[in-house]
Protein backbone atom coordinates (compact mmCIF):
# COMPACT_ATOMS: atom_id res chain seq x y z
CA UNK A 1 0.00 0.00 0.00
CA UNK A 2 0.95 2.94 -1.06
CA UNK A 3 -0.17 5.52 1.80
CA UNK A 4 1.11 4.25 5.18
CA UNK A 5 -0.19 5.82 8.51
CA UNK A 6 -3.67 6.29 6.44
CA UNK A 7 -5.86 7.97 9.74
CA UNK A 8 -2.65 10.43 10.62
CA UNK A 9 -2.70 10.99 6.72
CA UNK A 10 -6.44 11.31 6.51
CA UNK A 11 -6.54 14.11 9.57
CA UNK A 12 -3.67 16.02 8.10
CA UNK A 13 -5.11 16.17 4.71
CA UNK A 14 -8.49 17.33 6.47
CA UNK A 15 -6.22 20.01 8.96
CA UNK A 16 -4.55 21.36 5.59
CA UNK A 17 -7.97 21.36 3.62
CA UNK A 18 -10.33 23.29 5.62
CA UNK A 19 -8.42 26.03 6.28
CA UNK A 20 -7.59 26.32 2.56
CA UNK A 21 -11.19 25.91 1.82
CA UNK A 22 -11.79 29.02 3.96
CA UNK A 23 -8.66 30.91 2.84
CA UNK A 24 -10.14 30.72 -0.59
CA UNK A 25 -13.64 31.50 0.35
CA UNK A 26 -12.56 35.17 1.95
CA UNK A 27 -10.14 35.67 -0.95
CA UNK A 28 -13.17 36.25 -2.65
CA UNK A 29 -15.07 38.90 -0.02
CA UNK A 30 -14.36 42.81 -0.53
CA UNK A 31 -14.61 42.85 3.99
CA UNK A 32 -11.77 41.92 6.17
CA UNK A 33 -13.03 38.73 8.34
CA UNK A 34 -13.60 39.61 11.81
CA UNK A 35 -10.43 38.15 14.05
CA UNK A 36 -10.15 38.60 17.30
CA UNK A 37 -7.15 41.65 18.14
CA UNK A 38 -3.40 40.38 19.63
CA UNK A 39 -3.18 43.48 22.34
CA UNK A 40 0.61 42.34 21.51
CA UNK A 41 0.90 42.88 18.31
CA UNK A 42 -0.73 46.15 18.54
CA UNK A 43 1.56 47.40 20.60
CA UNK A 44 4.51 47.03 18.35
CA UNK A 45 4.55 50.65 17.03
CA UNK A 46 4.00 52.10 20.50
CA UNK A 47 7.42 49.70 21.85
CA UNK A 48 9.64 50.82 19.30
CA UNK A 49 8.70 54.32 19.54
CA UNK A 50 9.20 54.19 22.92
CA UNK A 51 12.54 52.97 22.73
CA UNK A 52 13.56 55.48 19.23
CA UNK A 53 12.51 58.27 21.82
CA UNK A 54 14.51 57.18 24.67
CA UNK A 55 17.54 56.74 22.38
CA UNK A 56 17.66 52.91 23.11
CA UNK A 57 17.36 50.29 21.18
CA UNK A 58 15.40 47.21 20.04
CA UNK A 59 16.20 43.76 20.33
CA UNK A 60 14.60 40.42 18.80
CA UNK A 61 15.72 37.27 19.42
CA UNK A 62 14.40 33.56 18.15
CA UNK A 63 14.89 32.03 20.91
CA UNK A 64 17.98 28.86 21.26
CA UNK A 65 15.79 26.26 18.96
CA UNK A 66 17.66 24.59 16.49
CA UNK A 67 15.20 24.17 13.25
CA UNK A 68 13.28 26.94 11.39
CA UNK A 69 9.70 25.27 12.57
CA UNK A 70 6.58 27.33 12.73
CA UNK A 71 7.67 29.15 15.62
CA UNK A 72 10.62 30.75 13.74
CA UNK A 73 8.95 31.59 10.85
CA UNK A 74 6.01 33.02 13.02
CA UNK A 75 8.91 35.36 14.67
CA UNK A 76 10.45 36.25 11.87
CA UNK A 77 6.51 37.48 10.44
CA UNK A 78 7.16 40.07 13.90
CA UNK A 79 10.59 41.11 13.01
CA UNK A 80 9.20 42.13 9.71
CA UNK A 81 6.50 44.18 11.31
CA UNK A 82 9.27 46.13 13.95
CA UNK A 83 12.01 46.63 11.45
CA UNK A 84 9.56 48.04 9.38
CA UNK A 85 8.36 50.46 12.40
CA UNK A 86 11.92 50.89 13.28
CA UNK A 87 12.16 52.24 9.70
CA UNK A 88 9.44 54.81 10.06
CA UNK A 89 10.06 55.72 14.37
CA UNK A 90 14.17 55.34 13.85
CA UNK A 91 16.33 53.86 16.22
CA UNK A 92 18.00 50.37 16.01
CA UNK A 93 16.75 46.83 16.17
CA UNK A 94 19.82 43.94 17.44
CA UNK A 95 19.02 40.71 16.40
CA UNK A 96 20.64 37.89 18.19
CA UNK A 97 20.52 34.40 17.43
CA UNK A 98 22.43 30.96 18.50
CA UNK A 99 22.44 29.55 15.11
CA UNK A 100 24.18 30.92 11.99
CA UNK A 101 21.87 29.47 9.79
CA UNK A 102 18.87 31.56 10.61
CA UNK A 103 20.97 34.47 9.68
CA UNK A 104 20.36 34.88 6.37
CA UNK A 105 16.85 34.52 7.27
CA UNK A 106 16.83 37.20 9.74
CA UNK A 107 18.59 39.54 7.72
CA UNK A 108 15.91 38.88 4.48
CA UNK A 109 13.22 39.34 7.34
CA UNK A 110 14.12 42.45 8.52
CA UNK A 111 15.17 43.81 5.09
CA UNK A 112 11.84 43.34 4.00
CA UNK A 113 10.50 45.15 7.26
CA UNK A 114 13.12 48.04 6.42
CA UNK A 115 11.84 48.42 2.62
CA UNK A 116 8.28 48.24 3.80
CA UNK A 117 9.43 51.26 5.55
CA UNK A 118 10.71 53.02 3.40
CA UNK A 119 14.14 52.33 4.19
CA UNK A 120 15.97 49.63 2.11
CA UNK A 121 19.08 51.38 2.47
CA UNK A 122 19.34 50.33 6.23
CA UNK A 123 21.72 47.12 7.30
CA UNK A 124 20.20 44.60 10.08
CA UNK A 125 22.24 44.17 12.93
CA UNK A 126 22.49 40.26 12.95
CA UNK A 127 24.81 38.70 15.99
CA UNK A 128 25.59 35.35 16.01
CA UNK A 129 26.73 34.97 19.72
CA UNK A 130 27.27 31.32 20.68
CA UNK A 131 25.62 27.57 19.94
CA UNK A 132 25.95 27.31 23.52
CA UNK A 133 22.78 27.67 25.50
CA UNK A 134 23.72 29.34 28.36
CA UNK A 135 26.64 31.08 26.64
CA UNK A 136 24.32 32.26 24.45
CA UNK A 137 21.98 33.24 27.20
CA UNK A 138 24.72 35.39 29.23
CA UNK A 139 25.64 37.27 26.16
CA UNK A 140 22.11 38.25 25.32
CA UNK A 141 21.72 39.50 29.19
CA UNK A 142 25.36 41.23 28.69
CA UNK A 143 23.65 42.93 25.09
CA UNK A 144 20.42 44.02 26.71
CA UNK A 145 22.46 45.91 29.58
CA UNK A 146 25.53 47.41 27.70
CA UNK A 147 23.51 48.59 24.64
CA UNK A 148 20.16 49.69 26.54
CA UNK A 149 17.55 47.43 24.77
CA UNK A 150 14.21 48.76 25.04
CA UNK A 151 12.17 47.02 23.16
CA UNK A 152 12.32 43.27 23.33
CA UNK A 153 10.96 40.92 21.22
CA UNK A 154 11.56 37.21 22.26
CA UNK A 155 9.82 35.32 19.72
CA UNK A 156 10.86 31.42 18.62
CA UNK A 157 11.78 28.62 20.46
CA UNK A 158 12.59 29.25 23.97
CA UNK A 159 14.00 26.94 26.74
CA UNK A 160 15.84 27.23 30.38
CA UNK A 161 17.33 30.27 28.85
CA UNK A 162 13.61 32.01 28.78
CA UNK A 163 13.51 33.30 32.60
CA UNK A 164 17.06 34.46 32.99
CA UNK A 165 17.09 36.52 29.30
CA UNK A 166 13.42 38.07 29.69
CA UNK A 167 14.35 39.26 33.72
CA UNK A 168 17.27 40.94 32.66
CA UNK A 169 15.25 43.25 30.38
CA UNK A 170 12.40 43.30 33.49
CA UNK A 171 15.43 44.35 35.32
CA UNK A 172 16.45 47.32 32.69
CA UNK A 173 12.96 48.35 32.53
CA UNK A 174 12.16 47.44 29.11
CA UNK A 175 8.79 46.59 26.88
CA UNK A 176 8.65 43.17 26.21
CA UNK A 177 6.55 40.95 24.09
CA UNK A 178 6.93 37.37 24.01
CA UNK A 179 5.92 34.59 22.10
CA UNK A 180 6.05 30.85 21.98
CA UNK A 181 4.77 27.14 22.19
CA UNK A 182 6.39 25.84 24.49
CA UNK A 183 4.09 25.85 27.94
CA UNK A 184 6.66 25.17 30.30
CA UNK A 185 8.61 28.56 29.47
CA UNK A 186 5.61 30.48 29.18
CA UNK A 187 5.18 30.89 32.66
CA UNK A 188 8.19 32.29 32.58
CA UNK A 189 7.71 35.23 30.57
CA UNK A 190 3.93 35.70 31.87
CA UNK A 191 5.70 37.03 35.06
CA UNK A 192 8.67 38.73 33.26
CA UNK A 193 6.93 40.21 29.94
CA UNK A 194 4.19 43.20 29.48
CA UNK A 195 2.74 41.28 26.23
CA UNK A 196 2.76 37.47 25.79
CA UNK A 197 1.60 35.18 22.61
CA UNK A 198 0.72 32.11 23.99
CA UNK A 199 0.78 28.93 21.78
CA UNK A 200 -1.38 29.12 18.71
CA UNK A 201 -2.04 33.28 18.98
CA UNK A 202 1.90 33.29 18.32
CA UNK A 203 1.58 30.60 15.53
CA UNK A 204 -1.00 33.30 13.41
CA UNK A 205 0.43 36.59 14.42
CA UNK A 206 2.21 36.15 11.09
CA UNK A 207 -1.35 36.25 9.37
CA UNK A 208 -2.77 38.70 11.79
CA UNK A 209 0.07 41.15 11.16
CA UNK A 210 -0.45 41.08 7.29
CA UNK A 211 -3.86 42.58 7.63
CA UNK A 212 -4.59 40.01 4.22
CA UNK A 213 -8.04 38.28 3.97
CA UNK A 214 -7.16 35.55 2.88
CA UNK A 215 -4.60 34.68 5.72
CA UNK A 216 -7.16 35.49 7.98
CA UNK A 217 -10.26 33.64 6.34
CA UNK A 218 -7.68 30.51 6.97
CA UNK A 219 -7.38 31.13 10.53
CA UNK A 220 -11.54 30.38 10.72
CA UNK A 221 -10.73 27.69 8.85
CA UNK A 222 -8.57 26.49 11.84
CA UNK A 223 -10.85 27.73 14.45
CA UNK A 224 -13.47 25.41 12.67
CA UNK A 225 -11.15 22.24 12.83
CA UNK A 226 -11.04 23.20 16.62
CA UNK A 227 -14.83 23.09 16.71
CA UNK A 228 -14.91 19.71 15.48
CA UNK A 229 -11.94 18.88 17.68
CA UNK A 230 -14.20 19.80 20.92
CA UNK A 231 -17.50 17.77 19.47
CA UNK A 232 -15.40 14.94 18.72
CA UNK A 233 -14.12 15.33 22.53
CA UNK A 234 -17.86 15.70 24.65
CA UNK A 235 -18.62 13.04 22.01
CA UNK A 236 -15.73 11.16 23.26
CA UNK A 237 -16.71 11.67 26.70
CA UNK A 238 -20.25 10.41 26.63
CA UNK A 239 -19.48 7.47 24.34
CA UNK A 240 -17.20 6.69 27.38
CA UNK A 241 -19.49 7.13 30.17
CA UNK A 242 -21.78 4.76 28.54
CA UNK A 243 -19.30 2.00 28.25
CA UNK A 244 -19.16 2.23 24.11
CA UNK A 245 -15.42 2.48 22.67
CA UNK A 246 -16.98 3.46 19.22
CA UNK A 247 -14.88 6.98 18.86
CA UNK A 248 -11.86 5.50 19.99
CA UNK A 249 -11.81 2.70 17.09
CA UNK A 250 -12.89 5.21 14.55
CA UNK A 251 -9.60 7.37 15.58
CA UNK A 252 -7.93 3.78 15.98
CA UNK A 253 -8.68 3.06 12.00
CA UNK B 1 21.02 36.91 -3.02
CA UNK B 2 21.22 36.80 -6.92
CA UNK B 3 18.17 37.98 -8.35
CA UNK B 4 17.59 34.58 -9.81
CA UNK B 5 17.07 33.22 -6.56
CA UNK B 6 15.41 36.40 -5.61
CA UNK B 7 12.07 35.09 -7.99
CA UNK B 8 9.38 34.87 -5.37
CA UNK B 9 7.98 31.66 -6.86
CA UNK B 10 11.05 29.67 -7.75
CA UNK B 11 11.66 30.29 -3.57
CA UNK B 12 8.21 29.14 -2.71
CA UNK B 13 8.48 25.92 -5.15
CA UNK B 14 11.76 24.76 -3.79
CA UNK B 15 10.51 25.31 0.24
CA UNK B 16 6.97 23.32 -0.75
CA UNK B 17 8.98 20.75 -2.55
CA UNK B 18 11.54 20.29 0.55
CA UNK B 19 8.52 20.42 2.78
CA UNK B 20 6.16 17.95 1.06
CA UNK B 21 9.16 15.48 0.77
CA UNK B 22 9.68 15.76 4.36
CA UNK B 23 5.95 15.29 5.37
CA UNK B 24 5.72 12.63 2.50
CA UNK B 25 8.38 10.12 3.96
CA UNK B 26 5.97 9.69 7.02
CA UNK B 27 2.77 8.79 4.98
CA UNK B 28 3.98 7.93 1.61
CA UNK B 29 5.83 4.11 1.00
CA UNK B 30 7.61 5.16 -1.99
CA UNK B 31 11.22 4.61 -1.44
CA UNK B 32 12.37 7.43 -3.38
CA UNK B 33 10.75 10.13 -1.56
CA UNK B 34 12.42 8.74 1.80
CA UNK B 35 15.48 8.41 0.00
CA UNK B 36 15.20 12.00 -0.92
CA UNK B 37 14.17 12.71 2.24
CA UNK B 38 17.37 11.48 4.02
CA UNK B 39 19.39 13.66 1.29
CA UNK B 40 17.65 16.58 2.19
CA UNK B 41 18.73 15.77 5.99
CA UNK B 42 22.40 15.27 5.05
CA UNK B 43 22.01 18.85 2.65
CA UNK B 44 20.67 20.34 5.96
CA UNK B 45 23.13 18.92 8.46
CA UNK B 46 25.79 19.89 5.87
CA UNK B 47 24.56 23.50 5.62
CA UNK B 48 24.64 24.35 9.04
CA UNK B 49 28.08 22.96 9.37
CA UNK B 50 29.20 25.53 6.97
CA UNK B 51 27.44 28.35 8.69
CA UNK B 52 28.90 27.52 11.78
CA UNK B 53 32.52 28.60 10.31
CA UNK B 54 30.51 31.63 8.82
CA UNK B 55 28.68 32.73 11.89
CA UNK B 56 32.12 32.21 13.66
CA UNK B 57 33.32 34.54 11.19
CA UNK B 58 31.02 36.89 11.69
CA UNK B 59 31.45 37.00 15.49
CA UNK B 60 35.35 37.64 15.25
CA UNK B 61 34.62 40.59 12.62
CA UNK B 62 32.13 41.91 14.93
CA UNK B 63 34.23 41.98 17.86
CA UNK B 64 37.61 43.33 15.60
CA UNK B 65 35.59 46.66 14.77
CA UNK B 66 34.94 46.61 18.49
CA UNK B 67 38.30 46.32 19.54
CA UNK B 68 39.61 48.30 16.29
CA UNK B 69 37.38 51.55 17.09
CA UNK B 70 38.24 51.07 21.10
CA UNK B 71 34.39 51.19 21.39
CA UNK B 72 33.51 52.48 25.47
CA UNK B 73 32.76 49.27 27.39
CA UNK B 74 33.03 47.28 24.65
CA UNK B 75 36.41 46.78 23.54
CA UNK B 76 38.36 44.96 26.45
CA UNK B 77 35.44 42.27 26.35
CA UNK B 78 35.81 42.19 22.61
CA UNK B 79 39.59 41.25 22.81
CA UNK B 80 38.87 38.60 25.28
CA UNK B 81 36.66 36.86 23.33
CA UNK B 82 38.92 36.86 20.05
CA UNK B 83 41.95 35.32 22.06
CA UNK B 84 39.54 33.09 23.57
CA UNK B 85 38.02 31.83 20.03
CA UNK B 86 41.37 32.01 18.52
CA UNK B 87 43.48 30.48 21.56
CA UNK B 88 40.99 27.66 21.96
CA UNK B 89 40.34 26.88 17.91
CA UNK B 90 44.40 26.70 17.74
CA UNK B 91 44.92 24.31 20.39
CA UNK B 92 41.87 21.98 19.00
CA UNK B 93 43.46 22.32 15.63
CA UNK B 94 46.64 21.62 16.09
CA UNK B 95 47.06 19.23 18.89
CA UNK B 96 43.51 17.89 18.32
CA UNK B 97 40.15 18.17 20.46
CA UNK B 98 41.73 15.32 22.89
CA UNK B 99 44.82 16.81 24.05
CA UNK B 100 45.00 17.81 27.46
CA UNK B 101 45.18 21.78 27.19
CA UNK B 102 41.94 22.04 24.91
CA UNK B 103 39.92 19.20 27.43
CA UNK B 104 41.19 21.03 30.63
CA UNK B 105 39.80 24.48 28.85
CA UNK B 106 36.88 22.75 28.17
CA UNK B 107 36.32 20.86 31.06
CA UNK B 108 37.78 22.96 33.90
CA UNK B 109 36.40 26.71 32.19
CA UNK B 110 33.31 26.12 29.92
CA UNK B 111 31.40 23.82 32.08
CA UNK B 112 32.04 25.50 35.33
CA UNK B 113 30.95 28.50 33.97
CA UNK B 114 27.77 26.77 32.20
CA UNK B 115 26.81 25.03 35.21
CA UNK B 116 27.33 28.22 37.07
CA UNK B 117 24.92 30.13 34.62
CA UNK B 118 22.40 27.19 34.75
CA UNK B 119 22.68 27.47 38.76
CA UNK B 120 21.70 31.56 38.44
CA UNK B 121 17.87 30.38 37.51
CA UNK B 122 16.82 28.84 40.84
CA UNK B 123 17.44 32.52 41.91
CA UNK B 124 15.54 33.98 38.99
CA UNK B 125 12.98 31.17 39.46
CA UNK B 126 12.41 32.61 42.81
CA UNK B 127 11.99 36.05 42.05
CA UNK B 128 9.25 35.00 39.19
CA UNK B 129 7.75 33.36 41.95
CA UNK B 130 7.40 35.82 44.38
CA UNK B 131 5.71 38.38 41.21
CA UNK B 132 3.60 35.59 40.10
CA UNK B 133 2.17 34.07 43.96
CA UNK B 134 0.64 37.15 45.14
CA UNK B 135 -3.15 36.96 45.47
CA UNK B 136 -4.21 39.99 44.24
CA UNK B 137 -7.71 38.72 42.93
CA UNK B 138 -9.77 35.95 42.32
CA UNK B 139 -7.84 34.42 39.49
CA UNK B 140 -4.22 34.92 41.18
CA UNK B 141 -5.70 33.12 44.34
CA UNK B 142 -6.30 30.13 42.48
CA UNK B 143 -2.78 30.27 41.03
CA UNK B 144 -0.88 31.27 44.13
CA UNK B 145 -3.06 27.77 46.02
CA UNK B 146 -2.09 25.43 43.15
CA UNK B 147 1.24 26.93 42.81
CA UNK B 148 1.62 25.86 46.55
CA UNK B 149 0.48 22.57 45.79
CA UNK B 150 2.58 21.65 43.34
CA UNK B 151 5.42 22.84 45.41
CA UNK B 152 4.35 20.96 47.96
CA UNK B 153 3.95 17.49 45.76
CA UNK B 154 7.61 17.77 45.43
CA UNK B 155 9.19 19.25 48.77
CA UNK B 156 10.25 15.78 50.67
CA UNK B 157 9.02 17.69 54.32
CA UNK B 158 5.11 17.88 52.33
CA UNK B 159 4.33 14.14 53.32
CA UNK B 160 5.80 14.32 56.71
CA UNK B 161 4.37 17.57 58.10
CA UNK B 162 0.56 16.66 56.51
CA UNK B 163 -0.01 13.44 55.46
CA UNK B 164 -0.38 11.85 52.22
CA UNK B 165 -3.60 13.72 51.59
CA UNK B 166 -1.19 16.60 50.68
CA UNK B 167 0.15 14.76 47.71
CA UNK B 168 -3.37 13.54 46.39
CA UNK B 169 -4.44 16.69 46.13
CA UNK B 170 -1.40 18.24 44.73
CA UNK B 171 -1.17 15.36 42.27
CA UNK B 172 -4.87 15.77 41.06
CA UNK B 173 -3.93 19.31 40.65
CA UNK B 174 -1.03 18.41 37.91
CA UNK B 175 -3.15 15.39 36.39
CA UNK B 176 -6.51 17.03 35.95
CA UNK B 177 -6.45 20.33 35.44
CA UNK B 178 -2.98 21.28 34.55
CA UNK B 179 -2.99 18.11 32.09
CA UNK B 180 -6.64 19.35 30.74
CA UNK B 181 -5.20 22.81 30.03
CA UNK B 182 -2.23 21.72 28.23
CA UNK B 183 -3.89 19.12 25.79
CA UNK B 184 -6.65 21.97 25.05
CA UNK B 185 -3.52 24.25 24.11
CA UNK B 186 -1.47 21.33 22.47
CA UNK B 187 -4.75 20.77 20.34
CA UNK B 188 -3.79 25.00 18.91
CA UNK B 189 -0.44 24.54 18.50
CA UNK B 190 -0.84 21.17 15.99
CA UNK B 191 -3.10 23.29 14.47
CA UNK B 192 -1.56 26.76 14.26
CA UNK B 193 1.75 24.73 13.36
CA UNK B 194 -0.36 23.07 10.07
CA UNK B 195 -1.78 26.05 9.25
CA UNK B 196 1.92 28.07 9.17
CA UNK B 197 2.67 24.91 6.60
CA UNK B 198 0.06 25.38 4.94
CA UNK B 199 0.61 29.32 4.19
CA UNK B 200 4.21 28.94 4.17
CA UNK B 201 3.80 26.05 0.75
CA UNK B 202 1.04 28.26 -0.72
CA UNK B 203 3.50 31.01 -0.97
CA UNK B 204 1.74 33.85 1.92
CA UNK B 205 4.19 33.36 4.41
CA UNK B 206 7.26 35.23 2.39
CA UNK B 207 8.20 37.60 4.65
CA UNK B 208 11.41 35.76 5.71
CA UNK B 209 12.42 36.01 1.58
CA UNK B 210 13.61 39.45 1.82
CA UNK B 211 11.17 41.45 -0.92
CA UNK B 212 10.90 44.48 -1.55
CA UNK B 213 6.86 45.36 -1.24
CA UNK B 214 6.45 45.33 -4.94
CA UNK B 215 7.85 42.00 -5.23
CA UNK B 216 5.91 40.59 -2.86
Amino acid sequence: MIIKNTSQFIILLFSMFLPYLTLRYYAKQVELPIIRELPALNVIPEMVGRAAEMGAKSLWIPGITSRVDARVISGLSILTKVAEEVAIKGGEIVCATARPVFMPLIEDAAITGYTAGGHPEHKPDVRFLTDQQFAFCAGVMGIIDRENCQANFYVGGWADEALPISAAGLAKGAMQIAGDTNMYQLPYFVCTCDYVMIAEEFLVSGAVLTRDKEQLGGIIGADLLKYALIVLCILGIIAASIGSNFIVQILSY
Amino acid sequence: MSSFLKIKEISIAICALLGIIMIGQYYINIPAISTAANYAQIFTTSIAGFMMIFGTFTLLLYNYNHFKKKTPGQWYLSAWTIFLIVSLATIGLVMGPDHFYFAWMFENVFINLDTAMYSILGFYVMAASWRAFRARNIDATFLLVSGVLAALVNAPFAEAIFGKSILNVGNWVMNVPTMAGLRTTYFGVALGSIYVALRTFIGKEIGWMGLAKEER
